[in-house]
């Protein structure tokens, strides 16, 4: 007999593997769903420059799919999750969305990280392909209809930047150091200024060139002006450096960051302690929403960031889908239904796992419809939610 | 003051990579000629070595180092050597490209092996987190190993030059390596022991700085790149001030960082620190004195050249390739449209490089500047200004003009490597200074949108505008080819002191094409942009690293304009059938690869024998610019004189130089109607002499007149119109231009004058003139038959025949002929005796030749001066000539003692 190749073999074994596990899969499952698949997309920035911190995607998205479909699928209709990368590059975020519109026929797609999607909502408007985040960072997602934004809205969420500092850092000097090389890494600026003056602590700022060999200035001038909170907006692995430096220069504050750089790079610095806004939930939260995920993602993700990044961000697009086409109950979901029932979503937080209330009528978002966010942390290399998943909403705390 | 101290030692350390980066880049500079634009791919190569031993292969870090600096540095440094000494021989733009090609192959294979997201490195250096405290500031000890490290090499190569033989010889063979080679030492050893020390140099900087910027392909090239600010302080010559430049530009950044922290008001500045080296660049070339940025000089190989076919093919050819792009809608998948449609926004982006790089020889490692700036301004016009789409483009495009001219200040006084180093610092400039400002690209995550206009809206409809704007575009690139401006800045490009000295005013013409392409360069950016529908600072295409890699691509496209361009965009739809991670990554290594190779070779192939042959059978190659025009009964110039006139006259020229006294108290007069010889032993002044009196030298004293005229302190172009035409002992002709074209130059020169207008077209009166100048020019030099040919194809005799033509075509009352006959056979010389009377008798003008060949002076110069050592010895008729012991003295040598106007010489 003929020696198995090395590709051979590999493939055998994992049909051993897969004959193993699938039943034993199945018996913990609901009835397996037998209708038509719901084809959903997940488009995101899975490889290219931007990946470290927009790659969570592609791991979560395969995984949901798993999991729903362990629960008997969407009234009876498998899903079926297509990944699509667009590499960071705009050009080939439209052909991704293209192919995921045209060719694999989704229903929606989760833009599960939106560095690139100004390059394809309008075709996929123009389809009736409804866009759910994700990430909702770009102005896009609060201005036209068909896109739904399902995390903290980006302006109030930059709010929750001072306000976390103010309530859970105890601040009494906050130093905004933003990416010196994106225009849009100031516009925290005049926010986080106002919001800082209202609460009656110091407020100063400084452009950060991710590539400067060096952070001691920067470090020297924050430890001479007092600063005891310092919001890392840049590059994280350019934040991580920066810390090391002030470290380095006795100078080690209370850090502001975001719960998407929460990842490898912070934990492992040591004596550092972060705080920041959670636009989607904080995937450590005590919280049986939360434990969903934790569990689905232990049980069925191939890849192990899931916390980390945009991890919670998809969950959350994905889930508020499922519960959209779950109200779909004559016909099969299509398009046109997809949309109608996103289009129809009132007051939905899933059960608390969503930082706001969402509603949703047809019309463009718009800003400030969604403030409330929650709470991340960092202490001793460990993520920490220091208010579980209990949003703090700044427009009631001023 | 002691509370910038603080800021002073925190910016050293940086500053020393700087300083020690810039010291290597400068020693090569110096013993090569070549501005190594990869010097910061050499640096990431050799860190990116040293982290594959030391964190993969887990190799102890002193070994890696060693490894990574002593033994990869110095082997790539004779990769180098071997590099440059081939490059050495080709043109600026071959040198530049070359070198550039290197940047991205390390970034391609960078990116291919380890991603492009930096990867932070702990720092390896001995006690890498202790540190000690010196003026309020923990100094690491690493940065002062570095500080240290940079410091000693500095002194040691300083010493090195001062005071060991090899370093004299380093610096030697700079100035003259044949000398060098005289002296019993090997110029190429020299050069290789310089490439070994400057890669060396540049390993050392990139290993030492990777624990402090992490492991990131573009951000060690760019950081390294920041030497070049170094060097600039340095004048690209001075080793310790280049050292100092590096520690100075790191102490100001660290202080304006400070300055700009205690100001508020100033944050639209918070890009000056990380730009700063590039300012310092970008000023020190336009402060620098002119003389102290002038490339060591070299002989460079004639570019290849490029064939073109004739008229029916290329109609042909655009009738095929525009169906093929017109079907491109229908054949392909919709989701690869958008591919095809930035495809065509490629080659009218490389249309426009390469009027600016192929056509006028200057290069330009902005684009990618130009292009954001009419995408930003594009968005601005129609969105919040409602300008309709077609007008804001236009008005858009035109934004990109004045930037253009202003980029193109410094290349009034810079040319070649030096104004692409401006445009290098610029372009990096703009990106760290304005894009992050909100007027640019907004304080939207998404940037600014990009409309598309209302009659193509949908993916298809857009891909045709793009086509039609391309094909407007290739039209107005072929008609700048054909008409004037296209002949001026081919003549430019391969002749540049030629056309200066015929009349043209090169500054004009320089910041002319600068305008032009920056305006396509905009169109090409405005419809990327409504391609992608948005414009962000995080897009590639307007990155300034993607301006490295346009011009690439634009080096390894193969035949003329416009075809190269449909090359160029082809490549931009490779992504969109090979999908994978790292297309983009080695995409951009095999566009460095090929560019540096094709820059080895001078350019890309020319089209075989064989092809053209078979090409031709579709019709005559194209018709030599009016070569057919009919002979005009009017005078082959206009000259200002008549017969006897003063023409020129010269009162004590002195021209120096440094110590060396060229020429001293000179004077002579050629008068119009006479032809006078100008007559020395080699290294007498004479060529010295011609460039004083056509302007080429201005740092003199005396005075030149032309026709009563003072035009001493004229430059060469406005002395070109006021009647003064030479040749040149060393040819200077437009190779890539037609015979006919070339002589056609030196009427349009003159016509084209510094005004813009007449630059770009010829009036119906002009091109009429010039039509029956060029014909009778060529028909009086016997060369009227190689109208059609290529001047680079030809002999040097026909080609020395061409350049008298070209000066007897000009509006010129005196002509200086700078060794005319050299080349020519027997039967040309006699021809050429023949041409010169008949030129004198017809035309009135005065002639002053400068000629070793004897006989031709004695037979046609009525009056001869000679000059020995700078120095007038004799002056006087021909039989004179023949009988002086003077001047026999001063050709056979020996001791001879002058009286009356001449003076005593030894």
């Amino acid at each position: 007999m003929a020696k198995l190749t090395r590709a051979a073999r590999a493939s055998t074994v994992a049909m051993v593997v897969a004959l193993l596990t699938v039943p034993a899969t199945g018996a913990a499952a609901a009835a397996k769903p037998k209708g038509t698949p719901i084809v959903v997309g997940v488009i995101g920035s899975f490889t290219g420059s931007q990946a470290s911190s927009s790659r969570q995607g592609q791991t979560v998205g395969p995984a949901w799919a798993k999991y729903v479909n362990a629960l008997g699928g969407i009234n009876g209709h498998p899903v079926k999750v297509v990944l699509a990368d667009d590499g960071g590059d705009p050009a080939k975020a439209q052909a991704a969305e293209k192919t995921l519109g045209d060719q694999d026929n989704v229903v929606a797609i989760i833009v599960s990280s939106d560095n690139e999607v100004a390059a394809f909502d309008d075709d996929a408007i123009s389809k009736k392909v409804a866009l759910l985040s994700g990430s909702a960072n770009a102005t896009d997602w609060y201005t036209k209809a068909g896109m739904f934004p399902t995390p903290t809205d980006v302006l109030s969420g930059l709010k929750g930047q001072a306000v976390v500092a103010t309530q859970f850092g105890k601040a009494k000097k906050f130093a905004d150091l933003y990416c010196a090389e994106i225009a849009a890494c100031k516009q925290a600026d005049p926010i986080l200024k106002s919001v800082t003056d209202k609460a009656g602590i110091g407020f100063t700022s400084i452009a950060i060139s991710s590539t400067a060999p060096s952070y001691q200035a920067e470090c020297l001038e924050l430890k001479s002006q007092n600063v005891d909170y310092a919001q890392l907006n840049f590059s994280t692995d350019a934040a991580v450096k920066f810390v090391q430096d002030c470290q380095q220069q006795g100078y080690n504050p209370t850090w502001g960051s975001s719960e998407q750089a929460a990842g490898p790079g912070f934990k492992a610095l040591k004596n550092f302690t972060m705080f920041g806004p959670a636009y989607a939930f904080p995937s450590v939260a005590k919280h049986p929403e939360v434990k969903k995920f934790r569990d689905a993602m232990k049980k069925y993700a191939k890849g192990k960031d899931w916390a980390e990044g945009t991890g919670s961000f998809t969950w959350a697009g994905l889930e508020v889908l499922h519960k959209a086409i779950g109200t779909i109950t004559s016909g099969e979901p299509t398009r046109d239904s997809v949309l109608t029932a996103m289009s129809s979503v009132q007051s939905e937080d899933l059960n608390g796992l969503l930082p706001n209330k969402l509603t949703f009528n047809g019309q463009p978002v718009g800003f400030g419809k969604a403030p409330c966010f929650f709470v991340v942390g960092m202490k001793g290399g460990k993520v920490t939610a220091p208010n579980q998943l209990n949003p703090v909403c700044p427009s009631t705390t001023g | 003051m002691s509370d910038l101290l603080p800021f002073v030692v925190s910016g050293i350390a940086a500053g020393a990579i700087y300083g020690m980066a810039g010291t290597g880049l400068v020693l090569t500079y110096k013993t090569s000629g070549i501005f190594n634009f990869g010097y910061g791919a050499i640096a990431t190569a050799a860190a990116y070595l040293f982290y594959w031993l030391e964190h993969d292969q887990g190799v102890d870090w002193t070994v890696a180092l060693v490894v990574a600096v002593f033994v990869a540095g110095p082997l790539m440094g004779v990769a180098m050597e071997r590099i440059a000494r081939r490059l050495s021989l080709q043109s600026t733009a071959s040198k530049i490209v070359g070198t550039v090609g290197l940047i991205l192959v390390v970034q391609g294979l960078a990116s291919v092996a380890y991603g492009p997201d930096t990867i932070r490195v702990d720092q390896y250096l001995p006690k890498a987190f202790e540190s000690f405290r010196l003026f309020d500031v923990n100094v690491l000890y690493p940065q002062l190993w570095v500080t240290l490290v940079g410091l000693v090499v500095v002194v040691l190569l300083y010493v090195l030059f001062r005071f060991a033989r090899t370093g004299v010889a380093m610096r030697a063979v700079v100035d003259d390596p044949d000398l060098v080679a005289m002296q019993a030492t090997n110029p190429v050893r020299i050069r290789l022991i310089s490439w070994m020390i400057g890669c060396t140099f540049a390993a050392l900087s990139g290993v030492l700085v990777l624990p402090f910027v992490g492991l990131n392909s573009i951000t060690l090239t760019f950081l390294v790149v920041q030497a070049f600010g170094a060097a600039a302080v340095g004048a690209f010559a001075s080793i310790p001030l280049t050292f100092a430049g590096g520690v100075l530009i790191g102490v100001a950044a660290d202080l304006s960082k400070h300055f700009l922290i205690e100001q508020p008001s100033l944050t639209w500045l918070s890009g000056i620190p990380g730009s700063l080296p590039f300012i310092v660049l970008f000023v020190a070339l336009l402060v620098l004195p002119k003389r102290r940025l002038v490339p060591p000089s070299a002989l460079e190989h004639r570019p290849k050249l490029q064939w073109r076919g004739p008229p029916r093919l290329q109609v042909l050819t655009g009738v095929v390739v525009l169906a093929v792009l017109a079907a491109v809608p229908s054949l392909v998948d919709s989701t690869k449209l958008g591919y095809f449609t930035i495809g065509l926004t490629t080659a009218i982006i490389i249309l426009s490089l390469g009027l600016l790089v192929r056509t006028s020889g200057q290069v330009s490692l902005c684009h990618a500047t130009f292009a954001a700036i009419g995408a930003v301004a594009f968005s601005q016009f129609t969105l919040e200004h409602g300008v309709p789409w077609f007008a804001a483009l236009v008005l858009a495009a035109l934004v990109a003009v004045p930037v253009g001219a202003i980029v193109a200040v410094p290349a009034i006084r810079l040319s070649g490597l030096f104004l692409a180093l401006a445009t290098f610092g610029f372009g990096i400039m703009v990106e760290q200074l304005l894009y992050s400002q909100g007027f640019m690209f907004t304080i939207l995550s998404d940037g600014r949108k990009i409309p598309r206009p209302s009659i193509a809206t949908d993916d298809t409809s857009y891909y045709f505008l793009c086509l039609a704007f391309l094909v407007v575009t290739a039209l107005v690139m072929v008609a700048i080819h054909r008409c004037r401006l296209g002949r001026l800045l081919r003549g430019l490009s391969d002749a540049p002191v030629a056309v200066s000295t015929m009349g043209l005013s090169t500054n004009v013409t320089r910041v002319l094409v600068f305008c032009i392409s920056a305006f396509f360069a905009a169109v090409a950016g405005i419809l990327y942009g409504g391609a992608v529908h948005f414009a962000t600072t995080a897009d590639t295409h307007y990155q300034s690293f993607q301006s490295l890699v346009l011009l690439a691509v634009l080096a390894l496209s193969p035949f003329a304009e416009p075809w190269y361009a449909v090359f160029a965009g082809a490549t931009a739809v490779i992504p969109g059938y090979l999908t994978g991670e790292t297309t983009p990554y080695w995409l951009n290594f095999l566009f460095g690869l090929s560019a540096v190779l094709v820059s080895l070779q001078g350019g890309t192939p020319s089209m075989p024998a064989r092809l053209r042959t078979f090409f031709a059978r579709f019709g005559k190659a194209p018709a030599p610019a009016r070569a057919g025009a009919a002979a005009l009964p009017v005078p082959l110039a206009a000259g200002n004189g008549s017969g006897g006139g003063p023409g020129l006259e010269v009162r004590e020229l002195s021209v120096r130089f440094g110590g060396l006294v060229a020429v001293e108290s000179l004077s002579f007069r050629a008068p119009m109607g006479r032809i006078t010889g100008l007559i020395g032993p080699n290294g007498a002044g004479k060529t010295t002499t011609f460039d004083a009196c056509s302007g080429l030298n201005r740092r003199v004293s005396g005075t030149i007149l032309v026709n009563g005229v003072d035009v001493t302190r004229r430059g060469p172009s406005a002395r070109g119109r006021l009647g003064i035409g030479r040749t040149f002992q060393r040819m200077q002709l437009g190779d890539s231009l037609t015979v006919a074209e070339n002589v056609a130059l030196g009427r349009e020169a003159g016509q084209a004058g510094g005004r813009v207008r007449s630059q770009l077209v010829a009036s119906p009166a002009q091109r009429r003139e010039a039509d029956a100048a060029t014909t009778a020019a060529l028909e009086l030099c016997g060369i009227a038959d190689l109208a059609g040919e290529q001047a680079g194809t030809l002999s040097t005799g026909r080609r020395r025949l061409v350049e008298l033509a070209r000066c007897l075509a000009g509006s010129f009352d005196v002509l200086l002929l700078d060794e005319p006959s050299s080349g020519l056979d027997r039967d040309e010389t006699a021809a050429f005796d023949e041409v010169l009377r008949n030129v004198v008798r017809d035309r009135g003008c005065a002639v002053l030749l400068v000629e070793h060949d004897m006989s031709l002076v004695l037979n046609v110069c009525s009056y001869v001066y000679v000059l020995d050592f700078g120095r007038l010895i004799f002056e006087g008729d021909p039989p004179q000539l023949a009988s002086s012991p003077v001047v026999q003295a001063a050709y056979l040598g020996g001791d001879v003692t002058l009286s009356g106007a001449t003076q005593d010489v030894t």
